[in-house]
């Protein structure tokens, strides 16, 4: 069925260029082939867009590609800042230990001891019962703490 | 509209041999698609300073990634996402939206007051457009139709492009038609005062 020239201008405006053109059998680029106006319109349009295009080719780069190559070069070449430190990192991290290590072994562990703070031992708990003395230990939801019961 | 294929002719043999290490075939490569790289950008950021930026650190990446390229899809496709993803990045790490701000302050200003600038009713036009598709486009939009309408790639590429589903793309690019045909036809009212909207 075909189209009128209202139906056809919002259809326009979302066409591909090729119906713009008049080119295929859909029915906008029938009618597209059979009115003058939307003809008009559709070569308007696509020429609008093609003035776009060249416009945005012109807007050309601001550096060369010389330039860009050249500056692509030097950055390879040049390590980012902090880089270093994913490069050297361990390395040094071992050799801080290690010279800990050394220390220790050349001055003893007082020295050292006075400035690492180390965790505190884990304490067993010492209870004392008597033979005549019955126990019942209930434990907790606290690993560290146990109710004992002496009776 | 450009034509797409025409560039990528000869391109698999220079991706080995920069692949490779060889420098001069890299240069090449860059050199044939650098102007492209740039033109992507544009369309990605809408700013020509980033559009610059980005050109570099694609490059920067391209150097790095290419040994990676495996060739399963199109050298192009792949080259777009390497550009896409820098500029994603540059665009984390600015405050674009002050940027655009900035030039649209510029680019809002009266153009036509040095007697030197005056431009021809075309020049204004195409400037008028510029505009449109630079600020008024959002960034999918402006991609989508800078490679469909303007660069000439097919629906489906640019779908493999983006990662994006075709009728996600179809929808970006009527709705980045309307706006700019819209701009188009605001010069020309005489043609378009007789239809019954």
């Amino acid at each position: 069925m075909a189209i009128n020239c209202d139906t056809a201008y919002p259809r326009l405006l979302e066409a591909d260029p090729t119906e713009l053109a008049g080119h295929g059998d859909t029915e906008l680029a029938v009618h597209v082939r059979d009115c003058a106006r939307c003809q008009a319109v559709g070569a308007t349009l696509l020429a609008g867009q093609e003035q776009l295009a060249t416009a945005l080719t012109e807007l050309r780069p601001a550096t060369d590609v010389d330039q860009a190559l050249s500056a692509m070069r030097s950055r390879r070449s040049t390590p980012r800042s902090w880089s270093w430190l994913g490069q050297w990192g361990p390395v040094a991290a071992a050799a801080v230990v290690s010279g800990i290590m050394i220390l220790q072994s050349v001055t003893g562990s007082r020295m050292i001891e006075s400035e690492i703070v180390l965790a505190p031992p884990t304490i067993e708990p010492f209870v004392e019962v008597s033979t005549d003395q019955k126990v019942m230990v209930f434990e907790t939801q606290d690993e560290s703490a146990k109710v004992l019961w002496f009776y | 509209m450009s034509e797409p294929t025409r560039i990528d002719e000869g391109v698999p043999a220079l991706v080995r041999g920069a692949q490779t290490g060889d420098e001069a075939a890299f240069e090449r490569l860059v050199r044939r698609y650098y102007d492209r790289i740039h033109r992507w950008a544009l369309a990605r950021t809408g700013d020509a300073d980033d559009a610059d930026d980005v050109v570099q650190e694609a490059l920067v990446r391209l150097h790095r990634h290419l040994p990676g390229f495996d060739g399963r899809s199109q050298f192009t496709t792949w080259l777009y996402q390497v550009t896409r993803s820098a500029a994603g990045d540059l665009h984390r790490k600015r405050s674009r939206r002050q940027r655009l701000a900035d030039k649209a302050v510029r680019l809002a200003g009266p153009v036509a007051e040095d007697p030197r600038e005056v431009e021809t009713t075309d020049e204004r036009q195409a400037a008028g457009l510029v505009k449109t598709f630079l600020q008024e486009l959002s960034e999918r939009q402006r991609e989508i139709f800078d490679l469909c309408d303007l660069q000439g790639f097919g629906a489906v590429e640019v779908s493999a492009m983006l990662g994006m589903e075709p009728v996600t793309v179809r929808s970006h690019l009527f709705r980045a038609r309307k706006t700019i045909r819209k701009r188009i036809l605001e010069s020309h009212p005489q043609l378009v005062e007789d239809y019954g909207h």
